[in-house]
């Protein structure tokens, strides 16, 4: 198991990439469509439709590091999150 | 005890956490959806993928949970440790067992909308601390500091 202040390292690059995604769904929405979008250090590192096949690929690439990647799905379809 | 969340997709109040455990093997960071509506913490069908959590070694929650389409398999991930970032280190929060939701997606439609579904930080965190959330200053703190309102 990682240190904790490994751990909150991660989260910090973690936390900083999923903000990132945000501010820039709109771009994204229109450059990936449909599609799940990974991020790390401010940068597209991959995208695919299927989230399992992006997950593989990420995880032989950056191997323990790979759980530190933000990944959302973008699309323009308009959806209400209503819970 | 101060964590600091933001704004961010659907407009709404979220805030990151290292996922931990031990059983699992588990401790990867995830973001949540603030859901005072939620009564457990609860990761989503994304997030599980993402974290690579085999819904197979979990015990079911029998009495399921009501998700998008009707009634989802629901999963209790045992004995986590959720390790959010404070400004003077970090705070750790123990819980007994958290949710995994599985959707069964049998039309497009329905497939589409699970996947833009957050992971939810639900009442079993919130009940013990304050919360603000305060959009026009973009203010998102849970806290158990004394809050004068």
């Amino acid at each position: 198991m990682a240190t904790e202040q490994a751990l909150l390292e991660q989260l910090e690059g973690f936390e900083l990439d999923m903000k990132w995604l945000s501010q820039h769904y709109d771009r994204l929405k229109e450059q990936y469509p449909d599609q799940y979008v990974a991020v790390r250090a401010y940068k597209v590192v991959d995208h695919d439709n299927d989230l399992k096949a992006l997950v593989a690929r990420l995880s032989e690439k950056y191997q323990t590091n790979s759980g530190r990647i933000a990944i959302k799905y973008v699309t323009p379809k308009e959806v209400e999150l209503i819970l | 005890m101060r964590l600091e969340g933001y704004w961010g997709e659907f407009e709404a109040p979220y805030v990151t956490a290292v996922l931990i455990c031990e059983i699992l093997g588990l401790e990867k960071p995830v973001e949540f959806l603030i859901d005072t509506g939620a009564s457990r913490t609860t990761i989503l069908d994304n997030d599980a993928i993402r974290l690579g959590i085999d819904c197979g070694k979990l015990q079911k929650f029998e009495p399921g949970t009501a998700g998008i389409g009707g009634v989802v398999d629901t999963f209790i991930i045992p004995d986590v440790r959720l390790l959010f970032g404070t400004k003077d280190g970090f705070h750790g929060e123990e819980l007994k067992g958290i949710f995994v939701l599985r959707h069964i997606a049998e039309e497009r439609g329905i497939e589409e909308r699970i996947r833009r579904l957050p992971s939810l930080l639900g009442r079993d965190v919130l009940n013990k601390y304050g919360l603000v959330l305060l959009k026009s200053d973009r203010l998102v703190i849970i806290t158990d500091e004394f809050i004068g309102v």
